[in-house]
């Protein structure tokens, strides 16, 4: 579980907040769709939730462990997959996942066996002996992937994981969420593709100028605003509310 | 021609000799070495240049005279503008290969309604003030105190101003031709940096070769060697050597020998140089360059489980050898690291070694044991710190470990490895890959010392010692200020090479090193000290100094780092 206490994202002192006040519990058991306009404040709540960047207010905890006081057993909760997956380009696929797995502890046994199933799963094995930099951007999205799931967390934290994938491995993709929310653990993912977001999630949260306008089931979203014929439309009148 | 200009602006600004940003808030590119620090270093520089040139306007005043006297006059300036435009060409080479050869960014443009030749006068026009500050430097003060010693006429002062603006063409011609020459014949070459790190390697050594040839030159004889003599000699036996650049020669007689028609012959010919360019690049350039292999690896035969063995290593280890992959996987890199701070100690040390070698009395003595005496020992370990000293402070291998990072930090930050951690293993890796450069060139020195000056063993090891902690404040210096300021947004790895403040570690250790040598001085010759117990004590100094320093660094750079954004 992830939650999300007040928590407020000021760049500049008295300049605009790119999160204000936000808060929002993101539960275990459940597909989270996160989503909103360009600029909501969508990657800034993510990177403050796995400690790349700090809440000028505020408090996250992730499974009942602070961020901001143990940073390190907190991260160790979560895997994270940023919406640029070009780092650690010098690096050949493989080396990446090694050296993912020896920061997050794997053993050689269980690593092998991740690795393994994980680049089959993705048809990435013929890969993994090119640097990044020589993969294409999909490639590299695959790769990132493969590093945040190589250790198994209880919770995913993944900002546009579908942008570049094919469709075979976006598939495979989401069945792997549905598997892991099926576990009892938490995936929280950001995206722009609402039919994804509205066959996918159990909950939404919408967010727009650094204010969660909405969480919550799609459902009741769909009967809050009845009107609408799709959650495209939905989306657009709450937003447009704001 | 407008686009030429527009086109000009852009790409000096998006490849600007601009330095990495430290965070996105902060777009100023002035912003890494501070506005009036660069205010500081161009007046510096400025007064510098224009001390040289007026120095050098003066000495060709008087020249003038004596020059008229010899028997081909214009041949000896044409061969001193051939020195000039060699330097010239050195100093292109590598801007004009990173500007055609490296970047990546001709897709960018090739879908715009751009002529081939803006596109090309467009980059070739970075490296035009560069070309413009030799010229003004080296030649047209040169040029401009020679004809006014020889009392010229107007027209040949016109001459002057013309050949100055005209300088540069031949050079850079040349390159670019050679680049589009080259990046047609490299089609398909994948690993294009791998061919621009020969071709440095290759530069680096013929110009270590010929500084080392002018050196040996300049030492073999009591007065140093007569140039104005050699000039004559190669002339007078070989004067197509001075057509090697006919632009040259041409300039030098319009200007010297008063030949209007050589004057116009030059102008024909630049402009002849300019219209061949225009064909052969117009033609070649946009196929050549968009050829250039796009570097994807061959797949690799060896399956998964058998390429990579799945060793699991500590936290720390997977972080030295993310450092080791990184590093030694990127030209920019490896050139920025280990070539150069190998190169420039051993270029200084050339500078003080060849006089002595070739003052026969000295090296008699030293081979003799004359020089190695109860003195000797202090010094000679000092001087053999100094090579560490010298080589640790041009290293970058710490000074960029963290910026070169690049926005790739963040998602480290986002992995549970502390900072302290980090700042471990790049101290670590930083320390080793310096001291497998240093340690071997201290023992050189130390050893030769002696066995061969048959000095006090105990040289070895007080070098040694005094070189390591030397090399360990350097590094730990170096850490220090990129964790307080790390440069994480770049748009290419020469950008983050581009930094200075990694000197400023080194510089403050030279400084306390030559104090050494005073203290040496005073201690030993004045004060009567044993040198032995002088040694032992700026040891243990150096040495109780860089183990807390490196202390103080991890926690200070953890504080900092944990507060970046």
């Amino acid at each position: 579980m992830i939650k999300i206490n007040n928590v407020s994202k000021e760049y500049e002192k008295g300049g605009v907040k790119a999160v204000d006040s936000l808060t929002w519990e993101v539960e275990d058991g459940k597909i989270t769709g996160f989503i909103g306009p360009n600029g909501a404040g969508k990657s800034t709540t993510l990177k403050m939730i796995t400690g790349v960047i700090f809440p000028t207010q505020g408090s996250i905890t992730i499974n009942e462990i602070d961020i901001s006081a143990q940073p390190i057993e907190a991260k160790r909760q979560f895997a994270f997959v940023s919406d640029t997956p070009d780092n650690f380009l010098k690096l050949k696929g493989i080396e990446y996942l090694n050296f993912v797995a020896d920061i997050y502890g794997v053993s050689s046994h269980d690593r092998k066996e991740r690795i393994t199933t994980l680049a089959e799963r993705f048809e990435m094995t013929n890969a993994l002996n090119k640097t990044i930099a020589d993969l294409s951007h999909g490639m590299r999205q695959k790769i990132m992937l493969m590093g945040a799931l190589i250790h198994m967390p209880p919770v995913w934290i993944l900002d546009e994981p579908l942008v570049g994938l094919d469709p075979n491995s976006a598939h495979i993709l989401k069945e792997m969420m549905k598997e892991h929310a099926a576990k009892g653990n938490t995936v929280l993912f950001s995206t722009h593709v609402l039919e994804v977001a509205e066959k996918l999630c159990d909950k939404i949260a919408i967010i727009n100028k650094g204010k969660l306008v909405y969480s919550g089931t799609l459902e009741h979203l769909k009967e809050k605003y009845s009107g609408e014929d799709s959650l495209e439309n939905i989306f657009l009148e709450v937003v447009k509310n704001v | 021609m407008s686009n030429v200009f527009t086109l000009a602006r852009v790409i000096k600004k998006c490849n600007k000799g601009s330095y990495a940003m430290n965070n996105q808030k902060n777009k100023s590119a002035d912003y890494y070495i501070g506005s009036t620090a660069k205010a500081v270093l161009y007046t510096l520089g400025g007064i510098l240049g224009a001390g040289i040139a007026s120095v050098l306007a003066v000495l060709m005043f008087h020249l003038a005279p004596e020059l008229a006297k010899l028997e081909n006059p214009s041949g000896v300036i044409s061969l001193y503008l051939m020195l000039v435009s060699v330097i010239m060409l050195i100093i292109t080479i590598p801007m004009i290969m990173s500007s055609f050869f490296l970047s990546s960014d001709l897709e960018s443009y090739i879908h715009m309604p751009i002529k081939p030749y803006e596109l090309i006068l467009a980059k070739l026009y970075t490296v035009v003030p560069t070309c413009y500050i030799i010229t003004s430097v080296a030649v047209l003060p040169m040029l401009g105190g020679l004809t006014a010693g020889s009392g010229k006429g107007v027209l040949e002062y016109i001459e002057v101003v013309v050949v100055s603006l005209m300088f540069p063409v031949f050079p850079i011609i040349l390159v670019a031709l050679l680049s589009i020459l080259f990046m047609h014949i490299c089609k398909n070459v994948r690993k294009k940096e791998n061919i621009v790190t020969g071709i440095t390697y290759g530069i680096s050594i013929l110009t270590f070769g010929f500084y080392f040839f002018l050196n040996m030159m300049n030492n073999s004889s009591e007065d140093g060697v007569d140039y104005i003599a050699v000039a004559n000699s190669i002339n007078a036996n070989a004067p197509w050597v001075n057509w090697i650049i006919p632009t040259n020669m041409l300039s030098a007689q319009a200007i010297i020998d008063s030949k209007a028609v050589s004057f116009l012959i030059y102008i024909g010919v630049c402009v002849v140089l300019c219209l061949l360019f225009a064909f052969v690049s117009g033609r070649f350039y946009i196929g050549s360059a968009l050829g250039i292999g796009a570097g994807h690896s061959k797949p690799s035969k060896k399956s998964v489980q058998s390429a990579e063995s799945f060793e699991v290593r500590s936290c720390q280890k997977a972080l030295m050898k993310n450092e080791k992959n990184s590093l030694f996987r990127s030209t920019v890199y490896t050139i920025n690291c280990f070539i150069w701070p190998i190169l420039f100690p051993v270029f200084m040390i050339a500078a003080i070694v060849i006089p002595l070698i070739n003052s026969g009395e000295i090296m008699e003595s030293f081979f003799a044991g004359d020089i190695a005496g109860p003195q000797m020992t202090l010094f000679a370990s000092l001087g053999c710190a100094f090579i560490a000293v010298l080589m640790a402070m041009m290293s970058k291998v710490t000074s960029i470990s963290i910026s070169k990072e690049g926005p790739g930090f963040f998602a480290l930050r986002a992995m549970p490895v502390s900072y302290r951690t980090i700042l471990r293993a790049k101290s670590r890796f930083g320390l080793f890959v310096n001291l497998i450069m240093a340690l071997p060139l201290v023992l050189i020195g130390a050893c030769f010392c002696v066995f061969f000056g048959k000095m006090d063993v105990m040289i070895i090891p007080f070098a040694v010692l005094i070189a390591v902690s030397f090399v360990s404040i350097i590094n730990d210096f170096q850490l220090l200020l990129e964790a307080r300021n790390p440069k994480l947004y770049w748009p290419s790895e020469e950008i983050v090479v581009k930094e200075l403040r990694g000197r400023i570690g080194g510089l403050i250790c030279l400084f306390v090193l030559m104090l050494y040598f005073a203290i040496g001085g005073l201690g030993v010759f004045i004060l009567g000290i044993n040198e032995y117990v002088l040694l032992g004590a700026m040891s243990v100094v150096t040495f109780a100094a860089a183990v807390p320093f490196h202390r103080f660094v991890i926690n200070h750079g953890e504080k900092t780092l944990s507060k970046f954004e």
